[in-house]
């Protein structure tokens, strides 16, 4: 897991246009983020495009990274998975259905999704707290969180009526806020 | 509803972030986040607390073309501060007398740099990139990078074995005015470890030559420049 200072320090540089700081900011930091967009996308070519794309946006948009309001791992994610969102819900993309067996395996309390999660830097604290949840509701916020299914697709997908999926989510947040305050 | 509701904020703001909030809710929401720097600052609040997330997946390296697509973007992008030794690329000249073109280009830079060698660069503590190389069709290919005990790593960022075409990838590093220090014999499918004796310094340019097996006779260049790239 890259270490939050040394990306800050990347992003400053290549605010001042330094291309040898995006090169080693995209040394670290795309692996994480093309497995995101190829989990999101479930498409190959997709995440490829998804990736350009975000990264000369990092390279435009770097001078506009705040350090106090953000980790930078956290800022480069959400520009990488707001995209694909924009992208899986256009109109005229298809988009096949989803693996299940990550976002199943975040029931387990084993080695798996949650294990990794761990490990990193930033994932420790929301590790330990969606180990606290029930294995339902780590499912079904995957779910959404992955695959950016809508509640009544992952109702559907875990045989489980609409609100009660509803309720799992909405009280999994709030214990997990709770959790990491 | 009454959206400045600061609970409602807060539920709306984690429904956003994980993607709960579908279609015209969605953009509702975005257009209400422009105007509300509390619904911004919920939003920024939930995003640390759920983006991290995506560590748990296995990570997985992009394919070499992405980078150089986004390498070429950037390189061909206006630059702030442009340095007009820096800019100057050199496009690769043939034959014996290349490098001496190189440092004839770099000339101009000697002043400046002469006045930034009175400040000696400190130690890197950290793997830092030094230099990242490009070719006429391979922007970005190979990027070298200087480890804490002072080796070189060099990487390259696509397949250069189509490029090496069955040669000897030949690194080098040019001070402007002097003739090349050969840095080594890096592997056009991974990345190789170096220990020269002098690392590239700032102003410097760090080449790439095709020579034949073993390296170049006598330490001095005989190949096409492929790459190059300024120490930064």
């Amino acid at each position: 897991m890259p270490d939050a200072q040394h990306l800050q320090a990347l992003l400053v540089q290549c605010a001042e246009r330094r291309e040898s700081a995006l090169a080693e900011l995209y040394r670290l930091a795309s692996p994480h983020l093309f497995a995101l967009a190829r989990r999101m996308l479930r498409d190959q070519a997709a995440a490829e495009d998804v990736l350009q794309e975000c990264f000369v946006s990092i390279w435009r948009q770097a001078g506009q990274y705040q350090a106090e309001q953000s980790q930078p791992m956290t800022w480069m994610t959400r520009i990488v998975r707001n995209r694909c969102i924009d992208r899986l819900r256009r109109p005229d993309v298809v988009v096949p259905d989803p693996d299940d067996t990550l976002t199943l395996a975040m029931a387990d309390d084993g080695p798996g999704p949650l294990a990794r999660l761990e490990a990193s830097q930033d994932g420790r604290r929301l590790a330990d707290c969606m180990g606290q949840l029930e294995g339902p509701q780590r499912v079904a916020i995957a779910m959404a969180f992955f695959d950016d299914l809508a509640h009544p697709d992952i109702a559907a997908r875990l045989e489980t009526p609409l609100g009660t999926i509803k309720s799992w989510i909405r009280r999994g947040l709030q214990r997990l806020k709770r959790c990491l305050e | 509803m009454n959206y400045r509701h600061p609970e409602l904020q807060d539920r709306l703001a984690a429904e956003y972030v994980l993607g709960g909030l579908r279609a015209g809710a969605r953009q509702r929401f975005i257009n209400l986040m422009r105007d509300d720097a509390g619904l911004r600052r919920a939003v920024m609040e939930w995003e640390d607390r759920l983006l991290p997330l995506a560590m748990a997946l296995p990570p997985e390296t992009p394919p070499a073309h992405v980078w150089q697509a986004i390498a070429a973007r950037i390189a061909a992008a206006p630059k702030s501060a442009p340095n007009s030794a820096a800019t100057r690329a050199p496009s690769a000249p043939r034959g014996l007398s290349w490098w001496r073109a190189l440092s004839a280009g770099l000339a101009t830079a000697v002043v400046v740099l002469a006045f930034l060698m009175l400040k000696p660069a400190p130690a890197p503590t950290e793997v830092r990139t030094v230099a990242v190389l490009s070719g006429e069709k391979a922007p970005g290919a190979m990027v070298v990078n200087t480890l804490p005990d002072n080796r070189l790593a060099v990487q390259p960022m696509q397949d250069l074995v189509a490029l090496a075409d069955g040669r000897a990838l030949e690194l080098w590093s040019i001070t402007p005015g002097q003739a090349p220090r050969s840095l080594g014999l890096v592997q056009p499918g991974q990345t190789t470890v170096l220990a020269p004796s002098l690392l590239p310094q700032q102003g410097d340019t760090v080449a790439i030559t095709l020579e034949p097996a073993g390296g170049a006779p006598g330490g001095i260049p005989t190949g096409p420049v492929v790459l190059s790239g300024k120490v930064i």
